[in-house]
């Protein structure tokens, strides 16, 4: 009678330990989450990202990183689609969400039971080997019976880890976007004070010839050569800014060896016809932030650890442990009888001392924590939308101000200088002195320019994610390469 | 006593040697290929940049006196 309940008490803990759900093919697959990744990214700046995981994606994509770049002029969307595919810290930081999924799957499997066997009284007189075997088997009640909410709390935080991922998307699409129009501008610079050196030279030429003749007094040489030498110190530091500024890009495209043979165009695209109105771009950006939809799930994910540790605030410990005893006696008359006893034991924490108040204060702080949190992150967004689309609009007005109103002027001083250099009216200094000045006017506009394409991108970074507050994007910075010399 | 003596050393030792016992089902898994992630620290590998004199063009000049009439105008006229 005894042994046909055997199995039943050796089985009970297995039973009651397991309960086993299957565990979500979204968590086991290899690459789990990055196709959500993916999904979220190309309707946002248009753009493809990858998890390479082997060898063979890694080999895959060098090449075709190496046939975007290699000795060739790359324009503001190449160097985003680089960046996304090359960049080694966005797939550390795609790898995270595998973490997440790895840690989601774990909670999903139940714990292994524990099995323990013993050997009792051995080398006992009267009974030789020994006197008992023992064998147990112990379950946790506690992690099958909260299993559920585990799970419902590790798929939060996944898809916080994938959301979080998208964000690092998009700022690093944002960031780079933003690092070619730097580039590009120091470029363009470099080229304006290029030119403006060349006039100045022919000035300190002039004057040096003058000086020789006794037509130019030293100090006035000393004018010209000073304003000379003080433009190829400004020509020397554009050419250095332009190198680093390069060198920025290259980093966040990930760039190195044979590919770091690239080139970047001489000059920004010309400005827009007119830029269109944004509607309601408060909700837009409430809508579509990721790093809103973060700061959610934060919330989400801190509600169900709530419950989780009211769930084992009392409770914090429970198994059971099942098996059976097989013991040896020596009869009255010097038979040995085996004797099998079930056994079945429960454990658990009694709570005297921790009643789990602590716990229950740590978790309401925490939820507290993250409320604030999204808070803060709504009124960012907000406040972020709206200075993105000041800005937007106002670097346009203002870039169009350089160049339709600036520039022109300073067009006409130097082509009426240029008459009145040719009726000997004016010296060539003066005529120098006007060219000059319609290249700081072309640099300054050039200068404008490049506010707008950058407020361009913090527009769509606003909206969508990835800026310098906590998000970042470039869907509506659309540049082409520009014309012009590689560099 | 002598098996009690015995089964407290072959704990003991036991014990001592976990490090070097495997599970029964113990296979090898073969750690990721990092090879392209660990391309990039080779030293045989130099970029194609070189270092460019940010001052590349510039040429001194200074202040000077007259200088003698004959030898400017010589330097002027046609021949040179």
């Amino acid at each position: 009678m005894r042994i046909s309940k055997l199995p039943l008490i050796v089985g009970f803990p297995l039973v009651l330990g397991a309960c086993a759900t299957a565990i979500p093919g979204v968590y086991t697959e290899p690459k789990a989450g990055f196709a959500n990744i993916a999904s979220q990214i190309t309707p946002a700046i248009g753009k493809r990202t990858v998890f390479a995981e082997t060898q063979a994606e890694n080999e895959a994509l060098k090449k075709q990183v190496h046939g975007m770049v290699h000795r060739k002029t790359i324009s503001a969307d190449t160097a985003v689609q680089v960046a996304l595919l090359n960049n080694k810290g966005l797939q550390a930081s795609y790898a995270n969400v595998g973490l997440s999924a790895a840690d989601a799957w774990q909670e999903s499997t139940p714990e292994n039971p524990i099995v323990s066997i013993g050997i009792l009284g051995i080398g006992a007189p009267e009974l030789g080997a020994y006197r008992a075997i023992e064998g147990l088997i112990r379950a946790n009640l506690l992690e099958a019976t909260t299993r559920k909410k585990r799970r419902a709390l590790a798929d939060t935080n996944f898809r916080q880890a994938q959301l979080a991922a998208v964000n690092d998307t998009l700022a690093l699409a944002n960031q780079t976007r933003q690092a070619w129009i730097a580039s590009v501008t120091a470029f363009e610079a470099v080229g304006y004070l290029k030119r403006a050196k060349a006039t100045s030279d022919a000035g300190s030429e002039l004057a040096r010839k003058l000086g020789e003749t006794g037509a130019l007094n030293k100090a006035n040489q000393a004018r010209e050569q000073a304003f000379n030498a003080e433009l190829a110190g400004q020509l020397a530091r554009a050419r250095l800014n332009a190198t680093k500024s390069k060198e920025e890009l290259t980093r966040l495209m990930g760039l190195w060896g044979t590919e770091v043979d690239y080139y970047v165009p001489d000059a920004l695209p010309k400005l827009p016809r007119s830029v269109g109105s944004i509607g309601n771009i408060e909700a837009k950006a409430l809508r579509n932030r990721v790093d809103l939809r973060v700061a959610k799930l934060g919330l989400e994910a801190q509600a169900l650890a709530y419950g989780l540790t009211d769930q084992t605030r009392i409770v914090s410990d429970l198994e059971i442990v099942g098996g059976a005893e097989l013991e040896r006696e020596v009869g009255e008359d010097g038979d040995t009888e085996k004797v099998i006893t079930p056994q079945v034991e429960l454990e658990f924490a009694i709570p005297i001392f921790d009643s789990g108040k602590a716990r229950m204060r740590k978790a309401e702080l925490a939820y507290l924590q993250s409320a604030n949190v999204l808070a803060e992150t709504a009124v960012n967004v907000r406040s972020e939308a709206r200075g993105a689309e000041a800005s937007y609009h106002a670097s346009y007005k203002i870039a169009r101000h350089y160049q339709d109103i600036l520039v022109p002027l300073t067009r006409t001083v130097e082509e009426e200088g240029l008459l009145s250099y040719n009726g000997m009216i004016t010296n060539t200094f003066e005529l120098l002195t006007d060219v000059r000045q319609k290249l700081a006017a072309s640099l300054e506009a050039a200068n404008a320019k490049s506010d707008f394409y950058m407020a361009q991108a913090d527009l769509t970074a606003a909206i969508y994610g990835g800026g310098a507050g906590g998000g970042g994007g470039g869907e509506g910075a659309a540049l082409a390469a520009g014309g012009g010399a590689p560099h | 006593m002598k098996i009690q003596l015995l089964l407290g050393a072959s704990a003991l030792t036991l014990g001592a040697c976990a490090q070097d016992i495997r599970p029964i089902p113990y296979t090898v898994t073969p750690l990721p290929a990092v090879t392209a992630q660990q391309a990039v620290t080779n030293t045989a590998v130099v970029s194609p940049i070189r270092y460019q004199d940010p001052l590349a063009g510039y040429t001194y000049r200074g202040p000077t006196g007259p200088r003698d009439w004959r030898t400017v105008n010589e330097e002027q006229s046609e021949g040179n």
